[in-house]
């Protein structure tokens, strides 16, 4: 945990001002760590491969490949190529193995799951090829995991949705289903953080909408029928938040509600704008990419071999809760 | 006509002849290193396939077997880290509702008069329902990020060194080979010698060929299409298994869209859809095949859109050729 | 002495339908017995039964005094029961001797096949029997005739006491038939007993002892052949309502003047198949193809409905040659085919009569893109009246109708697509003696409203009932045209023999 003090002290820094650079020298924190016994550097002119498992096709995964190819674009000597894991274990798998053959050098991953891929994490290890994890970590160590403040982003956005609800009032979470830490940790950070800031704010329900928007309308409208004096919504990601958005604006109780999203997605910051959801908590997914990209660089660059790394590298991404105050601050080429 | 009737010549062609384009246009694909990966990357699919082309032999099909995988695997998941049974336990009983899942399709297939088609779409999303279900990983907090550690079901997502054992590490390289393939190669030989040497086999090829002339010959027709799907359940949860060995973990997500590769494969390996002709050496051949062409097309880097395009032109393709045996025969 | 076969009191209901009512069927040893009777008589329910494939509602069936459970079709085979279907019953994809003893094959001590004792014995049971196959030929290979004779050795392979044959000579050629009713001799005299169902009436007038005679589930005659003839038993089976039209029809034939030529077939060859034919067909009249089976008739056929392609030769639609390429050309130009195997290549056996009646014509009852199903429910309504087609309901499903009502939806289907020609392929093979007769009276409706029929058949019966003119094909050459009442029977075989098609 102690990787949570840099992101703490750093996560109110103004996002514009997050340089290229900052992840070179967040990563040098820990690169420091590997042994020197560093893989023989390639022959001039070879190319060095980098590559990149997503989960499947989406916005968040594009938007990472998006910021990856911005940085390695500028280098030579690195090729870069995204594969797609097709939401599933074995294809993930099976990518990692060919990866491997190809003497890959730098792999990035969002696994499909933690445990099913971590053989493939070592087998890569073992041949000297670092993995760096994307939001979704895996049980082996491995060079690097860098992820959205999950936790500390809900924890965030409890406090300032119970200020914008005045201390008081009930809540419904719309959430994701069980199986996946991220459900867990933003579950659990905005539960604390209510808890913590704002006690009397009651949660009187807590179910699932799977992601979706039209399933979050249809599960908000029953909540709605149950509990009508619920006045804040948080939605475990944008598009269930905008589904009560929907449900509130047809009950026409729209400017009654506290409603919060989380991630930051394009669709929700316009929503903000247009005076409609209240806030979310924003990551420059960009911004992972490149922090991903950057880290990257130095492993291929450096000639550091995998097989060394002793503790993996940790970072959160700087987040803002963001609400109809601060929205004008992310410009147009930071929404994704 | 006598070319056609060697059996699977077009097949062990087609593969040799793709096998020799990769090996000298892409690069790293002649290592050792590819060779394990496309034996451990498809020998399951292959012992699916097996399965897949029992069930076209009989002129059904089964669309619930890559449920029926990942019910195998959480199963056997339960069993080790729920349960803590010895792991020869938990993969016999893993192995015996994969078995019950298949047999249930028969008995759909057979007592209900349902289309295989239909039967086995319904059951395709019941297993998976069942998956979600009994997910150990669900039900408890802590298991999600636990890794099976049962030395039994490690073994089967282990590898073989043949050097080792053959004392000839100094001499030559081979490569490791996975025990899932010598599990693919018994579980051939067994199928194999049931088709073509069991009254079982010759049974199952009467009824492919003329469910008609089955019937009137008197052969107990039930028993035999539910037996055939109960092994082609049994073939899945093989898979199933040795996917739980290798991932040290079972995902609800499991096998999802196995059915369609497993029955490409069976296709491509000379399974007739119209039932009776097939067997083992194809559908064998067609899982490796596929596993060659797309871990050739990954090398050369090209895009994994149009390989899935490719996987699919690759069924129509070997659907038409069996058509066009079919019409030279008629002719 | 014990029957060898021995079914009493039996009856068969369906759904409160009667199929068979209080019937008794008695045999004895090496006997032949026809069985006749036209469409719905019981026949088809009487054979099931018998093999085991329906149980009966209430009845004993016994062989040599040994009773069988009835429904179960391994105990009526293993207690020497066999039938031969009309329809295949082997295993295409199989070998002839694994075909041979399906559901009993031999096995070696470890429960394995023991495949060389199968084909050990598949070997002498061939020899025994003098037939011209090898254990090792697959069925799928094998032309219908020696398919018909691998599924006798595999009733002999079963040590059937009772061998049922239904239509056994359905796809056979004349001297083919002759075969068969040597083989059905040399049986007799082991023992075997045979029940012969059969719509030819010299055939069985050629190789039947005696006759049972069924009409709606009952039995109406039943008696030595010897002792009655042909029109009687045709009245016994069409009840009082039937009369054999052929010689009414004889008289007919001439009147009709010959029309326009409407095709003309000038040197057709398909390499390896037929060469050089040359015919014409005239308006108004019924040309028949006859010949051995396996002589090419079928062949040339195709490629005049653009099933396939000539490689020589053009042909001629009212004097304008045409290259018809596809069948939908051929039906545009308007020429219908009614196919050999009507149920692998005419019918949508899973569809009713009415969607079966308008499938070749579906344009014409699509009006501003919505399909009239009133008018299709008319028109097959009418059709079925026409061709006297039971049962008379348009939603029953064609695949359980008989086969000469089979037959008749597929004429139906044919003529409402009003074409100028109709070419028919074996048209009667399998049909009773009722249904023939209705299909007989529509072709020559149809020929005398000015349609051009051309017809190939092997029944040489056929040929000189409904012919005008009769062409011969013998190994893919044609003869010349002839007037095939000018012949006699024994000359019309003769030539079909290919005694003297030489000269043509």
């Amino acid at each position: 945990m102690s990787d949570t003090n840099i992101t703490k002290s750093s996560r109110r820094a103004l996002l514009k001002s997050t340089a290229l650079g900052v992840g070179a020298i967040t990563t040098g924190a820990f690169s420091a760590t590997f042994s020197k016994t560093a893989r023989a550097a390639s022959a001039d002119g070879e190319k060095m491969g980098v590559a990149f498992i997503q989960y499947v096709a989406h916005t968040v995964p594009a938007a990472w490949s998006k910021g990856i190819e911005e940085v390695l674009g500028s280098q030579p000597n690195i090729e870069y190529q995204l594969l797609d894991g097709q939401a599933k274990a074995e294809v993930q798998v099976s990518l990692m193995d060919t990866l491997i053959n190809k003497g890959t050098r730098v792999i990035f991953l969002q696994p499909v799951d933690s445990v099913a891929l971590a053989p493939s994490i070592a087998r890569a290890k073992r041949e000297g090829i670092a993995v760096i994890t994307l939001n979704i970590d895996a049980t082996e160590p491995h060079a690097a995991h860098i992820e959205m403040s999950h936790y500390y982003g809900a924890k965030d956005i409890a406090k300032v949705m119970g200020e914008k609800m005045g201390g008081k009032g009930k809540v419904a979470i719309l959430n994701a289903p069980p199986g996946i830490i991220i459900r867990d940790q933003r579950e659990q950070g905005f539960i604390d953080g209510l808890k913590e800031y704002h006690p009397d704010i009651e949660i009187v329900a807590n179910q699932v909408a799977d992601w979706s928007r039209k399933k979050a309308q249809d599960v908000f409208t029953t909540i709605m029928a149950s509990n009508p004096d619920v006045t804040g919504v948080y939605g475990i990601n944008d598009s269930m938040a905008l589904g009560a958005v929907d449900v509130a604006k047809q009950k026409g109780t729209l400017d009654k509600m506290t409603i919060f999203g989380n991630d930051g997605e394009k669709d929700a910051l316009a929503s903000i704008e247009a005076g409609e959801l209240t806030g979310t908590q924003y990551t420059d997914v960009y911004q992972q990419g490149r922090y991903a990209a950057s880290v990257a660089t130095v492993l291929v660059t450096g000639a550091v071999s995998a097989r060394d790394f002793e503790k993996q590298g940790h970072l959160l991404m700087p987040y803002i809760i963001v609400t109809a105050d601060n929205v004008s601050s992310i410009t147009p080429e930071q929404r994704w | 006509m006598a070319f056609f009737k060697i059996p699977n010549l077009v097949i062990i062609l087609l593969t040799t002849v793709i096998f020799t384009i990769f090996a000298f246009t892409a690069d790293r694909f002649l290592t050792l290193a590819n060779i394990e990966n496309i034996l451990t990357g498809y020998s399951f699919l292959a012992i699916i396939a097996i399965g897949q082309s029992l069930t076209i032999m009989a002129r059904g099909i089964d669309l619930s077997v890559g449920s029926t995988v990942a019910l195998a695997a959480m199963v056997l998941f339960d069993a080790t880290m729920i349960f803590e049974l010895p792991g020869v336990f938990a993969i016999l009983i893993a192995l015996v509702a994969a078995t019950a899942a298949g047999a249930l399709n028969g008995l759909l297939i057979v007592y209900l008069r349902l289309q295989p088609f239909v039967a086995t779409l319904a059951t395709l999303a019941a297993y998976r329902g069942i998956v979600y279900a009994i997910s150990g990983r669900q039900l408890y907090p802590e298991l999600p990020t636990k890794a099976v550690t049962d030395p039994w079901i490690r073994w089967l997502g282990d590898f073989f060194d043949v050097e080792r054992a053959l004392g000839l590490g100094d001499f030559i390289s081979l490569p490791w080979i996975p025990i899932s393939f010598f599990i693919l190669l018994i579980y051939a030989i067994a199928i194999g010698l049931l088709l073509g040497r069991t009254r079982w086999g010759l049974n199952l090829r009467t009824y492919g060929g003329s469910p008609e002339a089955a019937h009137l010959a008197g052969l107990k027709v039930n028993r035999l299409v539910i037996s055939v799907y109960a092994l082609c359940g049994f073939s899945a949860g093989l898979a199933g298994i040795i996917l739980v060995g290798r991932f040290t973990t079972a995902t609800e997500a499991l096998g999802s869209g196995m059915e369609l590769t497993a029955i490409t494969a069976a296709v491509i390996g000379g399974t007739r859809l119209q039932g009776g002709i097939g067997g083992v050496t194809g559908p064998v051949l067609g899982a490796f095949l596929l596993g060659i062409i797309l871990i050739g097309l990954t090398l050369l880097e090209i895009s994994q859109f149009y390989q899935q395009i490719l996987t699919g032109g690759i069924l129509i393709a070997a659907i038409g050729y069996d058509r066009l045996i079919e019409k030279r025969k008629a002719v | 002495m014990v029957d060898a076969l021995a079914a009493l009191n039996i009856s068969k209901s369906f759904d409160g339908f009667i199929a068979l009512n209080n019937l008794d069927f008695t045999l004895q040893s090496g006997e032949v017995r026809a069985l006749v009777g036209s469409n719905g008589a019981g026949k088809t329910t009487l054979i099931k039964i018998l093999t085991g494939a329906h149980a009966p509602s209430t009845g004993t069936i016994s062989i040599n005094g040994k009773q069988l459970p009835g429904g179960d079709p391994a105990a009526h085979i293993s207690g020497g029961i066999s039938c031969i279907y009309q329809h295949t019953s082997l295993a295409p994809n199989l070998t002839v001797a694994e075909n041979l003893f399906l559901g009993n094959h031999p096995t070696n001590r470890f429960g394995l096949l023991d495949k060389k004792e199968m084909k050990r014995r598949a070997q002498q049971l061939i020899k025994d029997n003098e037939t011209d196959v090898s254990p090792n030929d697959l069925v799928a290979d094998l032309p219908t005739v020696k398919q018909k004779e691998v599924e006798i050795l595999k009733a002999l392979a079963a040590n059937s006491s009772v061998i049922l044959m239904d239509e056994p000579t359905a796809w056979l050629s004349f001297p083919e038939v002759q075969r068969l009713h040597d083989t059905i001799r040399r049986l007799k005299k082991t023992g075997v007993t045979i029940v012969y169902i059969s719509h030819m009436m010299d055939e069985i007038f050629r190789v039947c002892d005696n006759a049972t005679v069924l009409r709606d589930g009952k039995l109406v005659w039943q008696g030595s052949v010897a002792e009655t003839d042909r029109s009687s038993m045709v009245q016994h089976m069409l009840g009082d309502g039937g009369q054999d039209t052929s010689n009414e029809r004889n008289e007919r034939r001439n009147e009709v003047e010959k029309g326009q030529k409407t095709l003309r077939v000038s040197n057709l060859s398909r390499e390896n198949l037929f060469s050089e034919a040359n015919f014409s067909l005239y308006q108004g009249e019924i040309l028949c193809i006859t010949g051995l089976i396996g002589s090419k008739r079928s062949e040339l056929l195709q490629c005049l409905f653009g099933v396939a392609q000539p490689d020589k030769g053009q042909i001629f639609l009212h004097g304008i040659p045409q290259k018809i390429d596809t069948p939908r050309l051929a039906i545009q130009l308007g020429i219908g085919l009614v196919p050999e195997d009507r149920r692998m290549q005419g019918l949508f056996l899973s569809h009713s009569i009415e969607e079966n009646h308008v499938a070749a014509s579906l344009g014409d009852f699509v009006n501003r893109g919505l399909f009239n199903r009133k008018r299709v429910r008319t028109r097959a309504q009418d059709t079925i009246r026409q061709l006297n087609i039971k049962p008379d309901d348009v939603k029953k499903t064609v695949g359980n109708l008989s086969g000469g009502n089979q037959q008749k939806v597929l004429l139906g289907k044919w003529l409402e697509t009003a074409p100028d020609i109709l070419i028919l392929d074996e048209p009667t093979v399998g049909v009773d003696v009722g249904a023939k007769n209705d299909i007989y009276q529509v072709l020559q409706a149809f020929k005398e409203e000015g349609g051009a029929v051309l017809i190939v058949s092997s029944d040489v019966e056929e040929v000189q009932n409904i012919a005008d003119r009769v062409l011969v094909m013998a190994n893919g050459k044609l003869s010349a045209s002839f007037d095939a009442q000018a012949l006699s029977h024994e000359e019309l075989v003769a030539k079909i023999s290919g005694e003297s098609v030489n000269e043509a």
